[in-house]
């Protein structure tokens, strides 16, 4: 069968003051009608741009070189009109931000029934007819009503599938997703995934699913294609692929993924060192050797893609090519954890609400005296949550955005004032503190943030980031303040000439490295880590949550580590704590969390995570397709609305209260201990 | 560990490396002018205010470079020695406006709430009259003298450089490295002059440039409407408002100050731009 997509040597250069950046090098690939291929790549593996190639979305600037052919037309000698036409037609788009992919002054409707208006040349009242039954066909419930909405009014999950409704809206034979659900939650995740499952087989319509996650990929495709430095290394049947990796970036990659299962203290995560080469500067050769414990003189020579037991490689030793070295498990020192059963940390039923609305839409008109009043809406963040952390633990804390993770985070250092409750530090309330009791607290408990380029002030040298610090809490001379800094740096990994650097000149590994040199300069015993990885690619990942691991065991650390990524909590992680629209669902060691996770929501997150051994996890993960994303339920539980296993009126009126299961185990939910599977 | 050192040392480019020709240019032309204003007083080959009766409105020769004016003074030497007003007026009135406006614009950004609520809405206030309005309701209270003149000129352009600074701090406040800094607690003062004002820096720098162009123009308006630089003193903007009477007949005495004030703006607006890039980390490599 002919393709319906192919490339030929398809090579994209982007013009750029210093050197060229050869984006992508060298890219061949056919993708036959109704397969769904993966494009799989760490940031600046050129993975975007192929479909901005495609798209011809790359704009001037940009250099094409290559064939690009869409059902036997080479789409780079099309006329710019023949080639617009092509587009929403022919070939449908979605791309990752479904925030910002919409726009906000048109209705939902609109959006999803302008391609039937320009090209299929509906009218208006038939375009919006079939608008609705798309958006139906989305598993949207009361899908007229979300047409004549506004993008604001709906969560991401919805107009992510309003966009995908948008895609398909004239049936096109060519689907490019570009990280369609690298922005949502992994429920909401699950779900999308399942959609795009599900409109494969009825639309048979091709997919050029673009992803940096193995497992989304894994869900959805029938062969990966996995980009290095603008090159495909290795590309063949997704299940072989992932689960028989012959590539040595390929078996690095997949080996430095954390599993869905507890580290311990004894483990560490293999990882990629080094970094991918610059696009700026071209060297022959393979472009991995660099970073391949396998490397050889040979490797210099320039690979060539060649057919290998079904795959193609770009590796000329792809056979020989054993295990990705594992890590030698380490020797924890005896750790500082609980010697006098006073915890670390202690927060009280803290709580902390949130005004919106405030100002002039806050007020409010009424018959009686005063006429008029002051009154904000509230949004509770952290509605009177009780948890704590011992000396030298880590906890790790997980839930969906907006459950209020970080507001926590933030209250437990006192960067935010609480409505209720209070937080305890070596027993003391931290809002007695001042003076220098504050200030010895503000040295004893510091952060680490997601985004680790807002979190270096770009105009400070690494140097001055980190000697700020040092000279802020120790009295030390000028010789040993540096003595001290390089230290610090030495701690995190990076050479001593990094002091000279300034944030712009560091990747995005090395900027957190940073950032978390800078929070162990003032010798902190806790650490809020606010999602320290989660921008991360996976290799440069699995190097920074060892690291932090390290650190852990070195200095007897506490954490508090946030996240929305299970996996990466469980690598680190003592005990667990899952959170849900401000309250715990379930506490508990590491081990209970994981294996014998009780509460229904924690159940629908473990499900959701995308693995990479079976495919079928993804499709059937937690609640049927249309049950609803979010509810705002006063009373009761807060996750009734959502859970699959709500019993009945008791879910409604009587809020569940945190409740053992085993000393180490809690749950906040009136299922009885055995009905749940 | 010591060849990976070696290729860093070779990839960091060093940070204090030449200014830009652009920037030198600019900076060489503005410091020319300034020269020429200080030593005007020598260099002019007539002083400021001689008339030579019998050559009124003569166009350009070899003893009047740039031709003369209706009562006959020199219009070469009156543009060199009227540089001095006009640069001052310029360079009074920019400082005056940042040193308020900046430090209020930081204030309103960090702390929010109701301060900023006040700040703002008391220089909206100030913004809803037309400048110039503004300045001349100022002037009419006050003698007239061209420092007053400067100051007023200053004050009025608080609101708009506040403004600026106010959302670029705001912009900063929710980046990370404020929060690490409140979370090692940092004092006050450090967060404002030591975390949030060098990234302020780009901004002041340019809108500096701006306003020291809008000073000078603004200036030239006010002593055009009487109210700035009074004759027979020589300022720039005075100059070319009795210029416009005799425009058809003696257009070198509009040419001659237009060219030195368009090239004093043009320069300073090169030489911000030129720092404004020069101090950035970030575009200083590419």
């Amino acid at each position: 069968m002919a393709a319906l997509l192919e490339l030929h040597h398809l090579a994209v250069t982007y013009a750029n003051a210093a050197a060229p950046l050869r984006a992508v090098r060298d890219v061949s690939l056919a993708l036959a009608p109704g397969r769904a291929l993966g494009l799989v790549g760490e940031s600046g593996s050129g993975k975007s741009t192929i479909a901005g190639a495609i798209l011809d979305l790359l704009g001037p600037g940009s250099d094409i070189a290559g064939k690009i052919v869409f059902e036997g037309d080479d789409l780079r000698k099309l006329a710019a009109h023949q080639r617009r036409r092509l587009l929403g037609r022919r070939i449908g788009t979605v791309f990752q931000d479904p925030f910002t992919a919409l726009n906000p002054s048109m209705t939902i409707g609109s959006h999803v029934a302008e391609p039937l208006v320009l090209h299929l040349s509906l009218s208006r009242r038939a375009a919006l007819e079939r608008a609705c039954e798309l958006l139906a066909d989305m598993h949207i419930l009361r899908p007229r009503e979300v047409a004549a909405a506004y993008p604001h009014e709906l969560s991401g999950g919805m107009r992510q599938r309003a966009l995908i409704a948008a895609a398909i809206a004239c049936e096109p034979s060519l689907l490019i997703l570009d990280e369609p659900t690298t922005a949502l939650d992994v429920t909401v995740e699950a779900r999308i995934l399942a959609l795009l499952a599900e409109l494969r087989h009825r639309k048979s319509a091709s997919l050029l699913f673009i992803s940096h996650n193995l497992g989304v990929v894994r869900a959805i495709c029938d062969d990966i294609a996995v980009l290095y430095a603008g090159e495909i290394v290795e590309f063949g049947p997704a299940a072989d692929l992932l689960l028989r990796p012959r590539h040595p970036y390929t078996k690095g990659l997949l080996a430095s993924l954390p599993p869905l299962a507890p580290g311990g203290r004894h483990t560490r995560l293999p990882s990629i060192g080094g970094q991918p080469p610059s696009a700026a500067r071209y060297e022959p050769g393979c472009a991995f050797r660099a970073r391949c414990p396998f490397a050889e003189p040979r490797c210099e020579e320039t690979q060539v893609l060649r057919a290998f037991d079904g795959r193609r490689l770009r590796c000329w030793k792809a056979e020989r090519v054993q295990d990705w070295p594992k890590v030698a498990s380490v020797v924890p020192r005896v750790s500082v954890m609980a010697q006098n059963g006073e915890p670390l940390l202690r927060t009280v039923e803290i709580g902390r609400s949130f005004r919106t609305g405030s100002g002039l839409a806050a007020l409010r008109f009424s018959r009686r005296l005063p006429f008029i009043r002051y009154a904000p809406n509230h949004l509770v963040a952290v509605d009177r949550l009780s948890l704590s952390i011992e000396s030298g633990e880590v906890l790790g804390l997980v839930g969906e955005s907006g459950s209020g993770k970080s507001t926590l985070g933030r209250l437990a250092l006192r960067l935010l004032n609480r409505s209720t409750g209070k937080v305890e530090f070596d027993g003391t309330d931290l809002m007695e503190l001042a003076g220098s009791p504050l200030r010895r607290f503000r040295g004893e408990a510091q952060i680490i943030f997601q985004n680790a380029g807002s979190s270096l002030n770009p105009r400070l040298s690494v140097g001055t980031t980190l000697e700020r610090p040092v000279s802020l809490f120790e009295n030390l001379g000028p010789q040993e303040r540096r003595r001290r800094v390089l230290q610090l740096l030495e701690m995190v990994r990076l050479p001593s000439a990094f002091r000279e650097r300034y944030p712009h000149q560091l990747s995005g590994g090395e900027k957190q490295r940073v950032a978390i040199a800078r929070a162990l300069a003032t010798r902190p015993r806790f650490i809020v880590c606010d999602e320290p990885v989660s921008a991360l690619d996976v290799s440069v990942q699995a190097a920074i949550v060892n690291l932090l691991a390290d650190l852990r065991d070195e200095f007897g650390l506490a954490y508090l580590f946030i996240s929305h990524d299970l996996a990466v909590v469980a690598q680190l992680s003592d005990r667990i704590a899952v959170m849900y629209r401000g309250n715990l669902c379930e506490t508990g060691s590491t081990a209970d969390v994981l294996m014998r996770a009780f509460h229904p929501y924690t159940r629908m997150l473990l499900a959701s995570v995308p693995g990479i051994a079976d495919k079928s996890r993804a499709a059937t993960a937690g609640a049927p397709l249309n049950a609803p994303m979010h509810d705002h339920s006063r009373t009761g539980c807060v996750f009734q609305a959502r859970c699959p296993h709500k019993i009945g009126s008791i879910c409604e009126t009587t809020r569940p209260l945190l409740r053992p299961l085993s000393p180490t185990h809690s749950i906040a939910c009136h299922l009885d201990a055995s009905p749940v599977q | 560990m010591a060849d990976r050192l070696t290729e860093i040392e070779e990839v960091v480019p060093t940070r204090r490396r030449g200014l830009p020709p652009g920037v030198i240019l600019a900076a060489g032309v503005l410091a020319t002018i300034v020269l020429a204003a200080t030593l005007s007083r020598w260099l002019a080959p007539f002083p400021a205010d001689q008339m030579h009766i019998k050559e009124r409105l003569t166009g350009p020769s070899l003893t009047y470079w740039a031709g003369t004016d209706e009562y006959g003074r020199d219009v070469f030497s009156r543009t060199l020695i009227g540089a001095q007003l006009s640069l001052l007026l310029g360079f009074v009135a920019t400082a005056i406006a940042l040193l308020l406006a900046v430090p209020l614009g930081l204030a309103a950004g960090y702390c929010r709430g109701w301060v900023d609520e006040l700040t703002m809405r008391g220089l909206d206030v100030v913004m809803s009259f037309p400048s110039l309005l503004f300045v001349l309701l100022i002037l009419s209270v006050l003698p007239v003298s061209p420092m007053l003149t400067a100051a007023a000129i200053g004050v009025v352009f608080v609101p708009h450089v506040a403004r600026v600074a106010r959302s670029v701090t705001l912009g900063l406040m929710s980046d990370d490295f404020i929060v690490a800094a409140h979370a090692r607690g940092e004092r006050l003062s450090y967060i404002l002059f030591r975390e949030l004002l060098p990234n302020l820096w780009p901004f002041i720098v340019v809108e500096g440039s701006l306003r020291f162009a809008f000073a000078i123009l603004l200036g030239a308006v006010l002593s055009f409407l009487g109210f700035g630089v009074q004759p027979p003193a020589a300022d720039w903007g005075l100059m070319l408002s009795n210029a416009r009477d005799f425009v058809d007949d003696a257009p070198w005495m509009a040419i001659v100050p237009g060219i030195a004030m368009s090239l004093t703006v043009i320069a300073v607006s090169l030489l911000g731009e030129g720092l404004r890039q020069h101090l950035d980390p970030a575009a200083a490599q590419s």
